[in-house]
């Protein structure tokens, strides 16, 4: 509904009769307040207005139109194909408070409907936060879920070794590995993070995937693409989830993350229930950018 | 120049005085080695260009984009930019500064006003009276981390408090509090219960029995759009009656903490803010957007995960950290010197003149306390780390020279030297000290004040400090 109101401004906005310069002005605000970047935004609408004069044509369809077709050279779709007859392994990392752990939840249960997986097994490698894993664990008795975890405190790394050998022992198609919430900027914490993926990496099995999801929050603002940018060289990512994308927020740093970093987003979330997440399409999601939808 | 951060600036002329209070004539060493530099800031004398459109016209479009990619939000960002660019049209410029640089120090000092103002610490009854406090937010946002802190915190205060998990929604909420509380040595109240109402009633009840005086409410998140939970968020307050409403906001949320903070301030009507992992490396932009929008004060912030990190707001290192870059930070620290060498020169002016009074005394006084601890402001200053006798350092004696200087008439304070046997008993008698402080500070003055002019004047003293100075 949010999202409409932005649409119905965007109209409205491009209706007034000001004139073209008014026009790139109010594209300029609405990306800006979409959480795209002062930087990206202006960038975008120099690109669209010289784009708009060659071509004679500066009515909304047609800056729309543009917008999207840069944007749609950055943002791409991460597709997450599970292997078949293989321990398919993917570790959720990200700041604190972003999603992680419930986004696991909703993953689960995903990839058992739409993949028909039913052995998944959930590893708590959170062994700092308080009742981090009594919170894993409570979604995995819903979704019954084999959880492997140790006692607050433990090392993470052994959580992660332990669920990969006991995901290998039962021939498990698909396992996640929930870690601590840890800012990008405290390295002693990102070192642990590395650790945990050489573990991982290590002891995984070789014929499935391995994937790396960073779950960045829609509502966070430009400190989102520093946290890409540290993850993304340590230890690396290949995909980035949107949680809390039923926010107000219109989550407009995907833009600049696969700009600047060429990252691909794989899932938005859409609430607090198992059923809230979805696979990212980009031509929803710019839509919803420019409240179409 | 010394090292100095915008956050906490200081002026050299400022520091020397304030060795100069606390250590006597011993602090003569210290003195000679700052006053080089206070003689280079004092040459600068002030320019004649005043702030025009034209001259700040890039200064402006810099600082806009500042804000903007520290997640200030748009329209605050716009107003407050414009808004400050009016009121510094036709200002005097420093002569060392340029207008934009002068500017990006007026938009400074703004910022830790608007920031800054009304700053306050929690707003609790006496201990004999139950107290609650709510904390409400995001999804996520570090309410239930916040809410322990708290305990925490009010206990070290000697405050009775208890937790309360009123959050049956997100899995182990009630667990995760238990577990926080128990590492804080802290009672939590939880209950087996879908309705956080009911949840909160009871835990009321036990709250009065039990004789705690602050009852910490924790609750779920949830988004300010989603009616109906804000709907249940009301009734809450309604029941539960808090002294304290309070935000807990991520210190990295981007635009939209403009409508958060206002949905929830609208709707349930919040005392302040606290502002959560503060420890990132976010800008913080939110800050601005939610204080300039609410006008709630921002109580605290979270700085880390653990129990204890939760610490006092800032105003100063807030605006510095909002703006950021670090050229705009040196650029203020330049403005700030250039400022202060001017005021350092009506100082010097007035030293020189023998007009420097009781009035100036404890002018630069209070500039002194404004900058904080002692300790700080000597690590601040590159050489002096171990040079000053910490044990000299005494408050309580500013204290007191400070009330011995109040309760001077404003004649008194212009011209000591009326200030006779009986007005010295007077004056002891009115700031609850012995006549023999008066005495010893109305010496002291006039020793401060043979040395400040001597130092105005020879310019031979001058060159040697200097000289002196390079050599260290
Ligand atoms: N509205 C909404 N809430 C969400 C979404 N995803 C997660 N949440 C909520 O956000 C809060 C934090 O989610 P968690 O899964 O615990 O986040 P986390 O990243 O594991 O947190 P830490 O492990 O503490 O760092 C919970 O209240 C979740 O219910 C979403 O897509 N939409
Ligand atoms: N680095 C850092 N992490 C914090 C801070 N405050 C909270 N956190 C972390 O942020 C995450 C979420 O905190 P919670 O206290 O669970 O947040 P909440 O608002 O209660 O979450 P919900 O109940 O799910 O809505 C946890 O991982 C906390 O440890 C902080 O100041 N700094
Ligand atoms: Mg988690
Ligand atoms: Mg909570």
């Amino acid at each position: 509904m949010k999202k409409s109101s932005l649409g119905e401004r965007l109209r409205s906005l491009f209706r007034r009769p000001e004139g073209d310069d008014a026009r790139f002005d109010d594209l300029l605000d609405l990306l800006i307040e979409a959480d795209v970047g002062a930087a990206v935004a202006s960038a975008i609408v120099a690109d669209v207005k010289r784009e708009s004069r060659e071509r004679r044509a500066s009515d909304e369809e047609t800056l729309v139109a543009l917008c999207k077709d840069m944007m749609r050279s950055w943002i791409s779709a991460a597709d997450i194909v599970p292997v078949k007859d293989a321990l398919n392994v993917v570790l959720v990392l990200g700041v604190n408070g972003v999603g992680k752990t419930t986004t696991i939840a909703k993953l689960a249960s995903f990839f058992r409907k739409h993949y028909g997986l039913d052995d998944i097994v959930l590893a708590a490698a959170d062994t700092f936060r308080a009742a981090a894993a009594e919170q894993l664990a409570l979604w995995g008795e819903r979704l019954g879920l084999k959880v492997v975890r140790q006692a607050q405190g433990a090392d993470p790394g052994a959580v992660v070794y332990d669920s990969l050998e006991s995901a290998k022992s039962r021939h498990a198609q698909l396992l996640f590995i929930d870690t601590s919430g840890r800012m990008h900027n405290k390295e002693q914490l990102v070192r642990e993070l590395v650790k945990i993926d050489r573990i991982a990496t290590g002891r995984r099995d070789s014929a499935g995937l391995y994937h790396r999801m960073l779950v960045i929050d829609a509502t966070t603002g430009q400190n989102a693409l520093r946290q890409a940018e540290v993850f993304k060289a340590s230890p690396g990512i290949d995909s980035i989830a949107l949680a809390k994308f039923d926010s107000s927020a219109k989550g407009g740093i995907a833009v600049a993350v696969g700009k600047e970093l060429g990252l691909p987003v794989s899932f938005v979330g859409n609430g607090e229930r198992l059923e809230d997440i979805e696979p990212f399409r980009t031509d929803t999601y710019l839509s919803s950018l420019f409240g179409e939808i | 120049m010394l090292g100095i951060t915008a956050t906490n600036p200081i002026s050299v002329d400022n520091f020397k005085f304030y060795l100069y209070i606390i250590e006597g004539h011993s602090g003569a060493l210290m003195l000679e080695r700052l006053s080089g530099k206070l003689i280079s800031i004092i040459k600068q004398i002030s320019g004649k260009a005043l702030i025009s459109d034209k001259n700040i016209e890039s200064a402006i479009d810099e600082i806009k984009l500042a804000l903007l990619e520290a997640d200030v939000n748009l329209r605050v960002v716009r107003r407050f930019v414009n808004r400050t660019a009016e009121d510094a049209m036709g200002m005097k410029v420093a002569r060392d500064v340029t207008p934009s640089q002068q500017f990006v120090k007026i938009v400074y000092d703004r910022l830790v006003e608007i920031l800054g103002e009304k700053r306050s610490a929690l707003d609790l009854k006496g201990p004999d009276t139950q107290s609650v406090i709510l904390c409400m937010g995001l999804q996520g946002s570090g309410k239930t981390t916040t809410a322990a802190k708290l305990g925490a915190f009010l206990a070290r205060e000697g405050r009775k408090p208890i937790l309360v998990a009123a959050d049956p929604v997100r899995p182990a909420a009630a667990e995760q509090l238990a577990v926080l509380g128990k590492q804080a040595g802290i009672d939590v109240f939880r209950l087996e219960e879908k309705s956080p109402a009911k949840i909160v009633k009871k835990a009321l009840e036990k709250a009065g029995r039990e004789q705690f005086d602050t009852v910490i409410v924790d609750t779920t998140g949830r988004m300010h759009v989603d009616d109906a939970m804000m709907k249940e968020l009301e009734e809450l307050k309604r029941l539960a009656r808090p002294v304290e409403s309070l935000l807990i906001a991520d210190a990295m949320t981007g635009q939209q903490a403009v409508d958060i903070a206002k949905s929830f301030d609208e709707r349930i009507g919040l005392t302040g803010v606290i502002l959560s992992k503060f420890d990132s490396d976010a800008r913080g932009g939110a800050a601005l957007s939610i204080r300039s929008i609410t006008g709630r004060p921002i109580k605290y912030v979270g700085t880390g995960e653990k129990i204890e990190d939760l610490e006092p707001f800032y105003p100063e290192r807030m605006a510095s950290r909002i703006l950021g870059r670090g050229d705009i930070v040196s650029l203020v620290e330049k403005a700030e010197a250039a400022i202060e060498a001017e005021e350092a020169e009506q100082i010097r002016e007035k030293m020189e003149s023998n007009t420097f009074d009781f009035d100036d005394y404890l002018d630069q006084f209070r500039r002194v306390k404004k900058m904080g601890s002692v300790r700080s402001l000597i690590e601040m200053i590159p050489g002096l780390q171990g040079n000053v006798d910490e044990d000299k350092i005494n408050l309580e004696d500013m204290k007191k020279e400070e009330s011995i200087i109040l309760s001077m008439t404003r004649k008194e304070r212009k011209n000591p030297l009326i200030i006779g046997p009986g007005r010295r008993k007077r004056i002891a008698r009115g700031s609850g000290t012995a006549v023999f402080d008066v005495n010893k500070l109305l010496k002291k003055f006039e020793k401060t004040k043979i040395m400040m002019k001597k130092m105005a004047r020879n310019k031979d003293y001058q060159q040697r400090l200097i000289g002196n100075l390079d050599r260290h």
